[in-house]
């Protein structure tokens, strides 16, 4: 096996089982993942690198680059809620800014005065969507999408869907109430949903 | 009667939570006449799994789905 891929590009050491390009791809990759949830700081490249690194040590037991990538991605994972763990000693989440999340008024705005789907904002159906979640396409959606949202939103929806925290661990590492975290799940559901279907459905053309 | 609101709040915490045999039974009977909510259930879990699935793309997938 080693002398096949001898004439790659040595990313990782002799015989490097991955060549450079996806290297620097899957580190590009994860530094969108981390600063995602952790905002553009010092700590998401160490972080970023330190998985990278550890990854690297043991890619030759990877042969597929998807599987290499996913255990990249659950090292990541763990660092992130690490730096997580330990920025909540020093700031807590729900002390950062006003709780501008939190309106006033009683209903988000897909909901008329009593608690009703506008007409614009009802849900429609989607179909059968799944089989375009890898496109590029989709993916750039999304991301915009996901920008759309208040940073508080936004966070703790990553939080709770792509690092699968658990509510409380939520809880515990943003200083947020529990009552707080749910309110919060669910307007950047309706958030994003609302995004989605607008921009990728095709239904309008509004960014947010 | 819960409104759309209500009901969805539900449906999010469901995610999270277990809900209340009352809270089911409320949330059954809206969905079961709102087509709205009843589309907003079905699309929860795509999102969870649009979340993974931009997290932890692989670029090598994309030009087969495009």
């Amino acid at each position: 096996m080693d002398q096949l891929v001898s004439g790659r590009f040595d990313a990782g050491g002799p015989g490097s089982t991955f060549d450079e390009p996806f290297i620097e791809q899957v580190r590009a990759e994860m530094l969108r993942f981390a600063r995602l949830q952790l905002g553009d700081d010092a700590e998401v490249e160490d972080a970023v690198q330190e998985a990278l690194a550890g990854a690297l040590r043991n890619e030759r037991s990877f042969r597929a680059e998807a599987a290499f990538k996913t255990w990249i991605i659950a090292i990541l994972k763990n660092k992130i809620a690490d730096i997580l763990r330990r920025r909540q000693r020093h700031k807590s989440l729900a002390a950062q800014g006003p709780n501008d999340d939190f309106e006033t008024g009683e209903y988000s705005a897909a909901f008329d005065s009593r608690g009703k789907w506008q007409e614009m904002s009802r849900p429609r159906p989607w179909g059968n969507p799944e089989e375009s979640l890898h496109s590029q396409q989709f993916l750039a959606i999304f991301d915009s999408c996901l920008g759309c949202l208040p940073a508080r939103q936004a966070r703790v929806f990553m939080m709770r869907e792509i690092i699968e925290l658990e509510p409380a661990e939520i809880s515990a590492e943003t200083g947020l109430s529990m009552a707080n975290i749910y309110v919060l799940l669910h307007r950047a559901r309706l958030g994003l949903r609302a995004c989605l279907e607008s921009n990728w459905l095709g239904t309008g053309a509004q960014t947010c | 009667m819960l409104n759309c609101h209500d009901a969805t709040f539900l449906l999010s915490q469901r995610l999270e939570r277990d809900l209340s045999v009352t809270e089911r039974a409320n949330l059954r009977l809206h969905v079961t006449i709102c087509r709205g909510c009843t589309n907003f259930e079905r699309q929860l879990p795509t999102l969870g799994k649009a979340a993974r699935a931009f997290a932890s793309h692989d670029p090598g997938a994309e030009d087969s789905s495009s």
